[in-house]
């Protein structure tokens, strides 16, 4: 690849003489180069910008080329105690950043410059990592499949054929680090939106616990489920970026005052005999052999480890049939929430440009023409649920159902310290594969990373495996703000598995 | 279990939320986003067995300090208000009559 072999030409003679490509190496062995100097911020961000601009998945909306050059040659003497220090990274087209164009994905955005940054951005930017772009997203975050409404598909980085998704919305983000460009990327996850891209592209995709990480700037979707995440290669790095950016926000309410805890160290201490449940009613959903077998050879290595595996099956109590309706809770609660929070999108403060006589014409031509299908489905579903002949029997009862499936979570991880199965029941689908009406739509498997959103519940995928040359993953759930935990358990996982300096022995062979 | 007599879903009603959202979709999503609608309400009423649970908005407590010290900060700009205003005149956010 051109672009690597200049960027390597400039760091040659760094490692014995070979060509480096930094990017592909953890946070603490980059941070290390730049601190004996081996590499310098703007290297880093020149490589990157090279492989962003050479990337045929669309995984950027826009580059800051100008600005991250800038920020990059302006760092001069690295901060050995901040690992972040000189770090390029992306973030998902939905986060606030000061005087640049961030539209969401969506027409009725298009033109919008944010006013301020993000907390998260804020926290970066103070940490000196650099970010060099905003990535694809599906519409407003409104959507599973990765297709951008202004840049359209965001293609997999393991299929060069380009008919396989990355998944969505943080399509753009997973498929960023997934193809090497940047060590880490931010995500939102709202429903799956960090944890399945990251199973299909390969990577660590990580859901905090909700209020973990302030959402002040993060475009809203529906904020009772709304998590900032984001995509890494390695759990440290995961441990590293959760650091930087937890803690209490003032300006975000919702965003929790418990205390963070020093996640980077203590990812590294082993858990003693941690108790893992697998719940057959998702995994029995699993009907892929390669996935099947991947995650009962993982269960195994786990028991030989020390870890204690249960399993459980509601059968035919109720928890069993809440697993079935999971897709159309989180769609009724979400969709009703994502009417009232973008209803401020009406074209005459930001946005798009229409004439009309009246302000009710000119709002209703421009969210017409703003929003694409997909968006107007949610609104619509979201008015239904919300309206005077349905709210009672569809809204709240799936809020009734909702507590009960939380309240079921927070018992079972009493006596368990991790929920676990297979991120996804397959390999990442084709952009063309046939979609299933509401009501075929029940199988947990599918859908049981929403129990971390509707419950709260921090929640990682991790590789597992691949088939077909396409990655799949495994995903674990834990209690509420106990991610030490929950990244130990990982980085165990890591070490076992081995896939995480396995998949960039795999992707230097293609 | 919640039972009542259910009434189809209908594209008039889908118009009729439009309305109260201010967007238009075509008359082949109209007739989808009808059959959608009467599944959700078919799920939803068929959802088996005694839902004792008060309903949940958020998945834990949410702590407002709403009544924070004021803080003086330097507002925004005319020229940061207005800058992405699609309609502007005479330093002003130019709107549609609301009053004929």
């Amino acid at each position: 690849m051109q672009c690597s072999e200049d960027a390597g030409r400039a760091n040659q003679g760094t490692e014995g003489g070979a060509i480096m490509k930094y990017l592909s190496l953890p946070l603490t062995r980059i941070h290390e180069a730049l601190v004996q100097k081996r590499v310098t911020p703007l290297q880093l961000v020149q490589e990157a910008l090279c492989l962003a601009k050479e990337d045929t998945c669309h995984c950027f909306e826009i580059l800051f080329e100008e600005d991250a050059l800038a920020f990059a040659a302006s760092l001069k003497e690295p901060e050995k105690e901040n690992l972040l220090w000189g770090i390029p990274y992306a973030a998902k087209n939905n986060f606030a950043v000061k005087g640049v164009e961030v539209n969401g994905s969506s027409r009725i955005l298009q033109g919008y410059h944010p006013l301020y940054n993000a907390t998260v951005i804020k926290k970066l930017s103070a940490s000196k990592a650099i970010l060099i772009g905003m990535t694809s997203m599906d519409e407003l975050a409104l959507g599973g499949a990765g297709v951008s409404l202004l840049s359209g598909p965001i293609y997999n980085p393991y299929d060069p054929r380009h008919e396989r998704m990355i998944g969505g919305s943080s399509a753009g983000s997973a498929a960023a680090v997934s193809a090497g460009i940047v060590p880490f990327a931010l995500g939102s996850d709202t429903g799956d939106s960090v944890r399945k891209p990251a199973s299909y592209g390969g990577v660590i995709g990580l859901k905090p616990t909700w209020g973990r990480i302030s959402r002040y700037g993060l475009y809203p979707f529906a904020p009772s489920m709304d998590t900032v995440g984001f995509f890494a290669r390695y759990v440290e790095d995961a441990a590293i970026v959760l650091e930087a950016l937890s803690g209490r926000d003032e300006r975000d309410f919702s965003s929790s005052k418990e205390k963070v805890d020093p996640y980077f160290l203590q990812c590294k201490t082993p858990l003693s005999q941690p108790r893992v449940l697998v719940i057959d009613d998702i995994v029995n959903g699993v009907k892929d052999k390669m996935v099947r077998e991947s995650f009962e050879r993982a269960l195994h290595q786990m028991t030989e480890d020390g870890v204690e595996v249960a399993h459980v099956s509601f059968s035919r109590k109720s928890f069993s049939r809440d697993l079935k309706l999971l897709y159309p809770i989180y769609l009724v609660l979400s969709s009703a929430e994502a009417v009232s929070n973008d209803a401020c999108l009406d074209g005459i403060k930001y946005g798009i440009d229409v004439d009309a006589e009246n302000y009710r014409d000119l709002m209703r031509k421009a969210r017409s023409a703003g929003f694409g299908k997909e968006a107007k489905r949610r609104f619509v579903l979201g008015a239904f649920a919300m309206s005077k002949e349905y709210h009672e029997t569809v809204y709240m009862t799936a809020a009734r159902i909702r507590h009960r499936i939380a309240s079921t979570l927070n018992d079972l991880l009493i006596q368990y310290d991790f929920i676990i199965a297979p991120t996804s029941p397959s390999i990442a689908p084709r952009f063309d594969y046939p979609k299933k009406s509401l009501e075929e739509n029940n199988n947990p498997a599918d859908h049981h990373l929403i129990l971390g959103n509707l419950a709260g519940l921090p929640s990682i995928s991790l590789p597992l495996g691949y088939e077909e040359g396409m990655p799949f993953g495994i995903n674990v759930m834990g209690r509420a703000f106990d991610e030490s935990r929950l990244l130990s358990f990982a980085l165990a996982f890591e070490k076992r598995s081995g896939l995480c300096s396995e998949y960039y022995g795999k992707k230097e062979r293609q | 279990m919640y039972t009542f007599a259910m009434n189809p879903i209908l594209e008039r009603d889908i118009l009729g939320y439009e309305d109260s959202l201010l967007l238009s979709v075509d008359e082949t999503q109209r007739k989808e986003l009808a059959d959608e609608c009467d599944a959700l309400a078919h799920i939803f009423a068929n959802a088996k067995g005694p839902i004792s649970e008060e309903p949940m908005f958020f998945p834990f407590d949410v702590e407002q300090d709403t009544l924070r010290e004021d803080i003086a900060v330097a507002p925004l700009s005319r020229e940061e208000v207005l800058c992405n205003a699609p309609k502007t005149q005479e330093g002003q956010i130019k709107v549609p009559k609301v009053v004929r």
